[in-house]
Formats: structure tokens, C-alpha cells, sequence
């Protein structure tokens, strides 16, 4: 990776905040990617970018939102240039988790990171802010700049799409959702 | 002159003069359905499951080296936190 040479500086409190951000930006990282090398460049790059426009940066609003908003930016870009996903073909990545999850579900996890990668980027990352992450719609619809109806499709798009490729009972033969159907009478 | 409704759509396009006789012919594709599939409660509850705790294994690894480095780097001053004793290996 090419990191450019900062002279910026951080003041204590800010750099323990980007710092305590670092694990669920690898996390959101890796999810993207399903490549721990390429994930950890891009949160480098995220950090770097965040300090050097710090200024940019509104005390008292949520800075993990912002650094999201930063690093998928930057997946954006890259991804635009090499527009092919490198996976994880053999489950490498597997061997680097600490914290294995249990027995019955670890192949289900593996399946899941392979699966994640067969979605478009779009789908791939409203799912991972909303369903891992956590974070509220309004604020995915923030950070990938659309509206709230979007995000909500789009995660529900990556929903369908997952349960099929991993192979999950009952897509064929039931209705919208419930935030769908509060999407579609919204929209109407 | 004779006019026409289009048949395929049924949304009641305005009428085309039919000009040498024959039906105007419709080359716009037919609707798709849109079925707007969704995803039961227990299928959606399984994604969300599983999304969660890939995510929480990650979050919980620790953090490379590599971060703290860049962060010192660029801080001019020790955070609250180095006044902690130094962890022994």
C-alpha cells in the first residue's frame, strides 16, 4: 500500500476515538472484502484520510458514521479500478479468527463471507451496516448518500439474494416483508 | 381513418391510426411481473443471526499493531491511556 505522508496531527482524546474505531472499521472491512490484507490497507487509508481532513469532521456527531462513510468511499474507488473481487477462495481467512465461533456454525459463517462477496457492493455494504452493524437506516442512508427507501430495498434485495445462495427455505413462496411493505406504501 | 388500442398493455395507450390497414404493432416488451419476493420472519432472523456474529468475531480480534503505530505517529502528546504501565511480556 502507498500510504502519502501525513504531517497532520491528532489531538489525544481524538486519536483514542479513531483508535477505538479501528476494530468494527476492520470488521466492515473484511466484510466487504473477504481479505484481511486488503481490509486492514483500506482502514489505513481511512484513518490517514480522516486525520488529514479532521478539520471537515463536526464535533458531537457520530464519528463512526463518518469514518464508514470515508472507508466506503474508498472501497468504492478501488473497487472501481480493479473491478474484480478478490476472495477467499481457500478459507484462509478462516484460520486467522481468534475467536472461532462454535462448531455447528462455522461453516455457516464461511458460506456467508463467500456468499457476501457474490452481492453487488451496494446490496453488500446496506446489508452489513443495517444487519451487522447495527446501524440505523437513517444513518446507512447517510453514509451511502441515498435515501432511506433505497437502503431499505437494497438490504432487502441482499436478504433474498443471501437465502439463496446459501440455500435457505422459504423464498419463493412468501409476501414483502414488513419494511418493504411500509416502503411500498410510503412510496405510493 | 381506423384507429386502434394497443392490446398488450391494457392501459388504454392512445389510439394509433392505422394507416395501411394492418394493427399497429406493439414492439415495447411486456411488463415484468413484480412479485417483490420477501423473506419470512425466521429466514430473515437466520441472515440477521449469523450477519451478526461473523461480525462480532471480527470485531473482536484484536487490532493490529500497525494502527496504534500510525496514531502515535501523528499525536503530539501521550492520551491519557500511556500513562497505563506498559503491558510485560
Amino acid at each position: 500500500m502507498t500510504a502519502p505522508a501525513h504531517s497532520a496531527t491528532v489531538e489525544p482524546a481524538m486519536r483514542d476515538a479513531l483508535l477505538a474505531a479501528v476494530p468494527n472499521l476492520r470488521a466492515f472491512a473484511i466484510s466487504l472484502t473477504n481479505n484481511v490484507d486488503r481490509a486492514d490497507d483500506l482502514v489505513q487509508d481511512t484513518l490517514l484520510r480522516a486525520i488529514a481532513h479532521i478539520d471537515r469532521f463536526e464535533r458531537g456527531t457520530n464519528l463512526n458514521a463518518w469514518l464508514f462513510t470515508i472507508l466506503r468511499n474508498l472501497f468504492h474507488s478501488e473497487y472501481r479500478k480493479r473491478r474484480r473481487e478478490v476472495e477467499d477462495p481457500d478459507g484462509s481467512y478462516a484460520a486467522h479468527l481468534v475467536s472461532a465461533p462454535e462448531q455447528g456454525a462455522k461453516l455457516d459463517l464461511a458460506d456467508l463471507r463467500t456468499a457476501l462477496t457474490k452481492l453487488p457492493p451496494d446490496q453488500r455494504e446496506a446489508l452489513l451496516l443495517v444487519g451487522a452493524a447495527g446501524l440505523p437506516y437513517e444513518d446507512v442512508a447517510k453514509i451511502m448518500d441515498c435515501a432511506v427507501g433505497t437502503v431499505k430495498s437494497r438490504v432487502n434485495r441482499a436478504r433474498v439474494r443471501l437465502a439463496q445462495l446459501l440455500g435457505l427455505d422459504g423464498v419463493e413462496d412468501i409476501g414483502p416483508d414488513r419494511l418493504t411493505r411500509a416502503a411500498i406504501r410510503s412510496a405510493a | 381513418m381506423a384507429t386502434r388500442t394497443s392490446r398488450t398493455t391494457g392501459f388504454g395507450r392512445a389510439p394509433i391510426p392505422d394507416f395501411f390497414g394492418a394493427g399497429p404493432v406493439d414492439l415495447r416488451p411486456a411488463r415484468p411481473a413484480d412479485p417483490r419476493p420477501g423473506l419470512g420472519p425466521d429466514v430473515r432472523d437466520r441472515i440477521g443471526q449469523e450477519l451478526r456474529a461473523m461480525y462480532t468475531a471480527l470485531a473482536g480480534e484484536p487490532v493490529p499493531e500497525r494502527f496504534a503505530a500510525l496514531l502515535r505517529r501523528l499525536g503530539p502528546a501521550e492520551s491519557a491511556n500511556a500513562d497505563a504501565p506498559k503491558e510485560r511480556r
